[in-house]
Formats: C-alpha cells, sequence, structure tokens
C-alpha cells in the first residue's frame, strides 16, 4: 500500500465517453478513509456512471482510480475484495431465502464461515429472525436492509451505495442512517454514497461532492461548506448556489 | 468450494425454486410417454389394418403380397415422435433456460452485484454454464429412465440391451442437441440489451435450424420434416439440392440432429441392420458437427462476457 | 373529438410503433424470405419430378417397352404454395403472437396506460383502437405476403394466373388474416392476464408449438398410411376406393384421430387454404362452391375462433386491473 493510504479513493482525470457524449468529464477525485463521502448532481450529472466504474463495472475512457491502493483497471480483483455494492432498486431472488441470498454472495465473496457472518452482519444492523422468509415476501424497506448486508458481510474497506433511499418511507430512511453511521463509527468503513437527499447528506455525510454534466464543480468537507454558505438559509439553497 | 461451483449450484437452486426445472422435467416425461403410446397405438393399428388389407387382397387373388413392413422394425421405433418433440419443444425450452439464466440477474439487479465480487465475468458464464448443464443432464437423464422402465413394464414393449445402448446414445445426443440451444439462448441474453429481443434473436435462429435448413437440403415441406418416417428422407435429385445439400447440409444441425436420431431409434430397415457402431461410424461428421456448433456458442459467449459491462438499461427494460 | 376519431388515432398508432419495432421487423422479414424460398425449393422439387419422369421415359422406350401407363407429372402453379401455406400457418403464427405481445407489453411496461386511461377514452374503445391497427397491420402484411406469392409463381412458374385462380389467392389471404388474428388475442390476452410479461411470451409459444405443431404432428404420425415411406396402401398397390373399404373397419381409430386434429386451428387453416388453392389433389379443379361446401366446418372452426378469442381480449382489458408497471 502507498504511503498516502488516508486516500482510500483516489482518480485521475478519469472520464468516460459513449458515442461522443461525454459522461465523465476527467474527474479528480480524492476520498480520505473513514470519510462519509455524498456524491451529489442533477439526473444524468454522471454519478451512477462514477460509481460503475469504480466498483469495475465498467472500463472508463480514460483516465486512473485506485481503491485502496488497487488500480480499478489493472488490480481490479484485488479492488473487488475491499469494496461492497448496493445498487439502486436490486431485487435479489425472489425464490430464495434471505439467509441462502446472502449465504451465495457471501460465498463468492471468499467468505470463510459464511453462516456466522450471515448472523453477525444481521445482528449489526439489527435485522434478525428474518434468515428463513423468501426475499419475494419482503418490503422495499427490508430489501434495501438485506442489500447493505451483502455489501458489508466480507468486511468490505470501502462501500458504494447508490441511491440508497430511493424508495423508502420515513422509518426505512432513519434505520437506513443509522446502520451507515455505525458502520463508519464501529468498522471505520469509507462509504461513497450518490443520493439526491439533501436532508440525509446534512445528516450523515462528512464531505461532499457536487457533479454537474460529468465535472465536478464542488468538494468541501460539510462543515467547511457550512461556513462559507452561511448566507443561505438551508442545504438545498446552498446547493443550488453551487450549481449556479 | 470453488466460485464455479458455488454458482452452478445456485443456478439449479434457483431453477428449482423457480419450479422451472420441475416443469421442464415433467413436460419431458410427458413427451416420451406420450411418444410411446401414440407409436403403440399407430403400430397396434397400422398393422391390424395390413392384416385386413392382406385378407382382402387375398379375397381378390392376388399374389406375393408384401410382408408387414412393421414387423421388421424394432420395439424401439415406438420412442421415434421423442425425436420430434425434442427438436421442437425440447430445443425451444433450451432457449428459454439459457435465456432466463443471464436476463433473471440482470432484470434483478443482481448482475453488478456478481460483477463486483472477486469473481471474473468468466468464472460466472462458466458457473452458470455448468449449472444449465447439471439441470439439462438431469432432465434427459431422468428421461431416459422413464423411457426404459415404462418399456419393461409394458410386455409387448421389448427391449434388448442393443435397444437400450441405441436409446441412451439418443439422449446423449440429444443433450448435446439441447445444450446448442441452451447456450444460444445465454449468448443472446448477454449480447441483447433488450430483454425480449434477446429470445426473439434465438427463437428466429431456432426456425431457421429446425425448418428452413432442413427443408433446404431435404427440398421437404416444413410439415413433412415432423413426420418421424418421412423427416430423413432423400433429397429430390437435381442440381438445385445437390449444391443445396453440398453447401448447406454440413451446418444443417437440426437436419443431423433428426437423421442421426432416426437411424439410432431404427426408423429404416435399413437402420435396424445396421450395428451401433455401423451408425455411430456412419455418423461421426453429424457429431463433429453438433459438438463443433456448441463449441463455437461458447467461445462467442466466453468472447462477450469478457468485455460486458453493466449498463443503465440493465435494471429496467 | 368523436369516439371513431379516438379508437382511429389509437390505431394509427399502433400501426405506425409496429412498423418501427425492430423484433416485428425481422420476423416480417424472416417470413417474406423463408415464403420465397418455399416456392423458389418446391418448383426445383418438380423440375426434378419432371427430370425423373422423362429419364424413365427415355428409358422405357429404349428398352421397347410400353409408356401409356406412365403419367407425366402436372404442372398446377398454385401447388407450389404448399410451404408457403405451411410457414404462414408456422411462422406467421409467431408474428401474430409478436405483434400481441408488443401492443400490451409498450403500455404496460412504459406506464402509459395510466395516462391513456385518465383521458376520455374508454377501456373498450382503447382496445377496440390496438384490435383495429393490428388488424390492419396483418392486412397490409399479408397483402404483401399474397402480392409477392403471385408474383414469385408467375416468374418462377413462368405463366400468367388466370383471374379465378388470383381470386382464390385473395381468398385464402383474407382467412390467413382471419387465422393470425387468432394468435395475436391469446398472445394479447395472456400479456394482459399474466403479471410476468415474459412468461406471457413464453405460455404464447408453447400454446403456439401445441396445437400448430404437436397436435397436427400427433394426428400426422397417427395417420396409418404415413408409418410406411410412401404410405402403407401404395406399398400394397390398393386403389383409393379399396383402401376406403377397408379403413371402414377402423372408423374409431380414424375419428379418434381426426378429433385430435380438430382441436389444432392451425389444422382448419391448412385443410381450407390446401383446398382453396387446388395443393390436395382431391380438390383441384374443384369449384368454389363445392370447396365450401365440403370445408364449411373448418372456416366456422377459424372464424368462430377468431371472434371467439377477439372478444375475450377485449372483455379481460377491461375487467382486470392491470399492474401499472411491470414488477
Amino acid at each position: 500500500m502507498e504511503e498516502n493510504s488516508k486516500i482510500i479513493i483516489e482518480t485521475q482525470s478519469l472520464t468516460k465517453k459513449y458515442d461522443g457524449a461525454i459522461a465523465l468529464d476527467n474527474l479528480d477525485l480524492q476520498v480520505k478513509q473513514g470519510e462519509i463521502f455524498g456524491f451529489l448532481g442533477h439526473n444524468g450529472a454522471g454519478k451512477t456512471t462514477t460509481v460503475n466504474i469504480l466498483t469495475t463495472l465498467l472500463a472508463p475512457t480514460s483516465g486512473s482510480a485506485t481503491i485502496c491502493g488497487f488500480d480499478i483497471m489493472r488490480e481490479n480483483m484485488q479492488v473487488k475484495k475491499c469494496i461492497g455494492y448496493l445498487p439502486e432498486n436490486v431485487k435479489f431472488y425472489d425464490n430464495l431465502t434471505a439467509f441462502e441470498n446472502l449465504e451465495y454472495f457471501a460465498k463468492l465473496s471468499g467468505v470463510q464461515n459464511p453462516k456466522e457472518k450471515i448472523s453477525e452482519v444481521l445482528e449489526f444492523i439489527e435485522f434478525t429472525g428474518i434468515e428463513n422468509k423468501k426475499l419475494g415476501e419482503f418490503s422495499k424497506g427490508m430489501r434495501q436492509r438485506i442489500g447493505i448486508a451483502q455489501a458489508i458481510i466480507h468486511e468490505p474497506k470501502v462501500l458504494f451505495l447508490d441511491e440508497p433511499t430511493s424508495g423508502l418511507d420515513p422509518m426505512g430512511i432513519k434505520k437506513l442512517r443509522e446502520v451507515i453511521l455505525k458502520l463508519k463509527h464501529e468498522k471505520q468503513m469509507t462509504i461513497f454514497m450518490n443520493t439526491h437527499l439533501l436532508s440525509e447528506v446534512a445528516k450523515v455525510c462528512t464531505t461532499i461532492g457536487v457533479l454537474n454534466h460529468g465535472k465536478l464543480i464542488y468538494k468541501e468537507t460539510l462543515e467547511n461548506m457550512l461556513k462559507r454558505f452561511s448566507d443561505e438559509n438551508s442545504l438545498e439553497d446552498i446547493y443550488f448556489a453551487i450549481g449556479e | 468450494m470453488s466460485s464455479i461451483t458455488t454458482i452452478a449450484i445456485q443456478e439449479v437452486k434457483v431453477l428449482f425454486r423457480e419450479r422451472v426445472f420441475f416443469l421442464l422435467l415433467g413436460i419431458f416425461i410427458v413427451m416420451t410417454l406420450v411418444s410411446l403410446s401414440i407409436g403403440l397405438i399407430a403400430t397396434t393399428t397400422t398393422t391390424s389394418i395390413y392384416n385386413a388389407s392382406v385378407e382382402f387382397l387375398q379375397k381378390s387373388g392376388a399374389n406375393n403380397i408384401p410382408s408387414n413392413p412393421l414387423s421388421a422394425l424394432p420395439a424401439l421405433t415406438n420412442f421415434r415422435n421423442v425425436i420430434v418433440y425434442i427438436f421442437l419443444i425440447g430445443s425451444l425450452l433450451a432457449i428459454v433456460m439459457g435465456h432466463r439464466s443471464f436476463i433473471r440477474e440482470r432484470k434483478s439487479g443482481v448482475l453488478s452485484l456478481l460483477l463486483t465480487r472477486p469473481i471474473s465475468p468468466k468464472t460466472l458464464f462458466l458457473g452458470k454454464m455448468f449449472g444449465i448443464c447439471l439441470a439439462l443432464l438431469s432432465i434427459i437423464g431422468v428421461t431416459f429412465a422413464v423411457s426404459v422402465v415404462s418399456s419393461l413394464l409394458l410386455p409387448f414393449q421389448h427391449l434388448v440391451l442393443d435397444d437400450i445402448l441405441r436409446l441412451f446414445i439418443f439422449y446423449a445426443l440429444s443433450f448435446f442437441y439441447l445444450l446448442f440451444f441452451a447456450v444460444l439462448g445465454l449468448l443472446f441474453a448477454i449480447k441483447t440489451r433488450s430483454e425480449s429481443l434477446a429470445l426473439f434473436i434465438p427463437v428466429c435462429i431456432w426456425v431457421g435450424i429446425s425448418f428452413v435448413l432442413p427443408g433446404l437440403v431435404s427440398g421437404q415441406t416444413p410439415t413433412a420434416l415432423l413426420n418421424p418416417v418421412t423427416m430423413s428422407q432423400i433429397a429430390p435429385a437435381g442440381t438445385f439440392f445437390a449444391l443445396m445439400q453440398q453447401y448447406l447440409g454440413p451446418i444443417s444441425i437440426g437436419w443431423h440432429y433428426t437423421s442421426f436420431s432416426s437411424q439410432l431409434l431404427g426408423n429404416s430397415l435399413q437402420a435396424v441392420q445396421t450395428n451401433i457402431g455401423g451408425i455411430l461410424w456412419e455418423n461421426i461428421n453429424k457429431t463433429a458437427t453438433l459438438l463443433f456448433a456448441v463449441v463455437i456458442c461458447l467461445g462467442l459467449c466466453f468472447y462477450l462476457i469478457r468485455s460486458y459491462t453493466v449498463g443503465e438499461g440493465d435494471i429496467y427494460e | 373529438m368523436s369516439n371513431i376519431a379516438k379508437i382511429w388515432a389509437v390505431a394509427t398508432k399502433e400501426y405506425t410503433d409496429a412498423l418501427k419495432n425492430k423484433v416485428f421487423l425481422v420476423f416480417l422479414f424472416f417470413l417474406l424470405f423463408l415464403i420465397s424460398v418455399s416456392i423458389v425449393v418446391a418448383s426445383f422439387d418438380f423440375e426434378s419430378k419432371v427430370a425423373v419422369y422423362q429419364n424413365a421415359l427415355i428409358k422405357l422406350k429404349q428398352s421397347g417397352q410400353v409408356v401409356e401407363n406412365l403419367s407425366e407429372p402436372q404442372f398446377f402453379p398454385l401447388q407450389l404454395l404448399r410451404g408457403a401455406i405451411e410457414y404462414l400457418e408456422i411462422i406467421g403464427a409467431i408474428l401474430a403472437i409478436v405483434l400481441g405481445y408488443l401492443s400490451i407489453a409498450r403500455e404496460k411496461g412504459n406506464n402509459t396506460l395510466q395516462l391513456i386511461l385518465t383521458r376520455p377514452i374508454s377501456r373498450l374503445s382503447f382496445y377496440i383502437g390496438k384490435f383495429l391497427g393490428n388488424a390492419l397491420l396483418l392486412i397490409s402484411v399479408s397483402g404483401i405476403v399474397f402480392v409477392g406469392i403471385t408474383f414469385v409463381v408467375e416468374v418462377i412458374g413462368k405463366t400468367i394466373l388466370t383471374g379465378p385462380q388470383l381470386f382464390r389467392i385473395l381468398l385464402t389471404g383474407g382467412f390467413t388474416i382471419i387465422y393470425l388474428l387468432i394468435f395475436f388475442s391469446i398472445s394479447a390476452l395472456l400479456s394482459i392476464l399474466m403479471k410476468s410479461l415474459p412468461n406471457a411470451l413464453i405460455v404464447s409459444f408453447v400454446i403456439w408449438i401445441l396445437f400448430v405443431l404437436i397436435i397436427p404432428q400427433i394426428g400426422d404420425t397417427m395417420d396409418p398410411d404415413n408409418q410406411v415411406p410412401g404410405g402403407l396402401f401404395n406399398s400394397l398397390h390398393i386403389e383409393k376406393a379399396n383402401q376406403l373399404l377397408i379403413l371402414e373397419k377402423f372408423s374409431r381409430y380414424e375419428k379418434t384421430r381426426d378429433s385430435l386434429e380438430q382441436t389444432s386451428l392451425a389444422k382448419h387453416y391448412e385443410r381450407l387454404a390446401f383446398a382453396l388453392l387446388g395443393i390436395k389433389d382431391t380438390y383441384n379443379g374443384k369449384s368454389l362452391g363445392f370447396i365450401f361446401h365440403d370445408k364449411i366446418g373448418d372456416v366456422w372452426w377459424i372464424s368462430l375462433a377468431s371472434i371467439f378469442f377477439g372478444i375475450a381480449g377485449g372483455a379481460v382489458f377491461v375487467k382486470k386491473q392491470m399492474l401499472w408497471k411491470e414488477e
């Protein structure tokens, strides 16, 4: 691992083009270990593209990125070992139980003792007693919690969440927030979160980045941002001010 | 346990839970029993008609009446309709199986989760293929067992060891034929973003392999190709058909499957009189073509999955 | 806007949407290609029969034998359409299934049904518009196919079809549309009823295989004359009249076989089309009156089935509270 191990996610001139259209434009980004990084931007800004590239699902057109010191292109297996990922709206295998779904993902992540690990993770996220229920019977909020469980079962150093609060009710959002904060404080996990929900950003994130048409136009810790834009009344106003 | 085995077992487990496996198995067993029933009924009735015809001819004073053409054919011929059912239904269901295997993961969003695990896309593909092979082998194996057992239970459907061996080879051949279509379904599920197009294209190819190529090579109409008695008839003479046989014959795997299977199941007197070794030797090029087709499809899948990228269209159609 | 105008608006949209759909176009061109190929193959088959006849004639003359008993193969241009009719029966049905599926999938998958039905148009009018649009599409497809067939037959057969022959082709085209509408309605019905659209498509294909391929195949396989290559009675040199005499004793078997075939709408269409075009020798050269009298059962079967499934599709569409967005 490199000496600047405090930086756990780093991109350099990361670019992605689709048929000539630029989805991501020379993104230079650094996320420090232990941060909860909130990635904001309008629809189609390139947030999901960024996450897809960093999680090795998509190859960039140019540029580079490292996660936990491993290059996403040349050392992608190493990268996968240290990341967890929860995409938006994942449904899992409806006809299998929660336990069976988690066991499958645990095994593929190389977890040695899946059964114990599953119990441990479900207790951590306070979601026990549902192991033998089929996923088809789960509500959206329950699926999301299973989604978190599969993402952290192998104890990754970095967790990528793509619109994790999408479609959740207020209780679901609250529970998710609690899990995210618990992961930061108890597991020292770095969390990279795509989101539209500014209220959650304010309650959870330590650092914020704003993407606009593929370009990173703003990055700051939440604390500094609130000081800088102290004239604005709300985070929403700050967001619009940044966009201007 | 290796990742490939984990994925393969998961594939079979999901097929079980979705009841797809049992549905396919049920269909194959029904096809076998229906074929046997129809074969027996048709053979018995035709023999009765033959006897009635002989009686009529004798009364009319006819001499040199040909012997019953069906009497020389073995009991195995009662299974010949299975060739048509596997050729039609089996192959189409195999496409659906291969198609669903990949589309299921794409639609549910699980594909993103799998590809962010420390497994390569190739491992994922191999695991899926292994799972599909396991499922198909089980279905074919059980169907073979049902064929043998149902024959043993019927006193007039007496199978000898040679017949059982022919039946075994037929089902082994059918496994590879079905595997080709399962891989075809998987191939287009990987290649095509649209779920319905990913099903329609292999169905088009299936129509081409099942009807068009055999039709061009044999000169037969689509419905004639579905009659196990006439399906392997030699093409009419002429330059056109000679050219078709020369250039299209080698790649007409549907034609190879049905003609090889017809010989195995003793569809003609000549086939009955040729021993298994002889039939296998005569059809070695057909077997090789079929296996080659499977390998090509697998190779294409390998190539596509290597560079597969998850896109936004992978969650919703 | 009057109700008829609204129905027409839905119908025209349905028509143009289908023409822009890649899947539909793939199947359409595939069908046209297959039909052309089948006519070409049939003509080559006929040429080879003529060549065999001529060779046999030469050999007989050379050996000084009597040639009067040898009958020259007669050319009836419409008989070249046997393969084309079978492809329409088989592949045309798939095309109709694709149309029925797409017609409903388009609305179900895109969430547009809510937008449409909150407009002042009834569900029934909307369905009638969809049905009409697809019926017009099938008429266009049928038109292209049969005009194409006529052209190919005239070119390959080196003949100009007469007025009565053209009329028979037109009638066959009409019944083809009625037949295809059956499969369109079944596919649309299943797409409305079933929660999962891909499953609806698979069930439609299974129904297609069963009623278009398997049941006719079983009927064909059970035909005693098909148990032996060339025919059992031919191998015993028994004439047609005597064949019927012998088969009288097996009428129950024949009735069972026939009843099974009756369940296949494809078989009804095939019998009717073969009779109209003179593909089946028994009807070759017979008047339309004779044919309709003999085949009235087939006409009723496919007409009533088409009406039944068309109405069923509409009724279900009106009643069923469909999931707006497929899960």
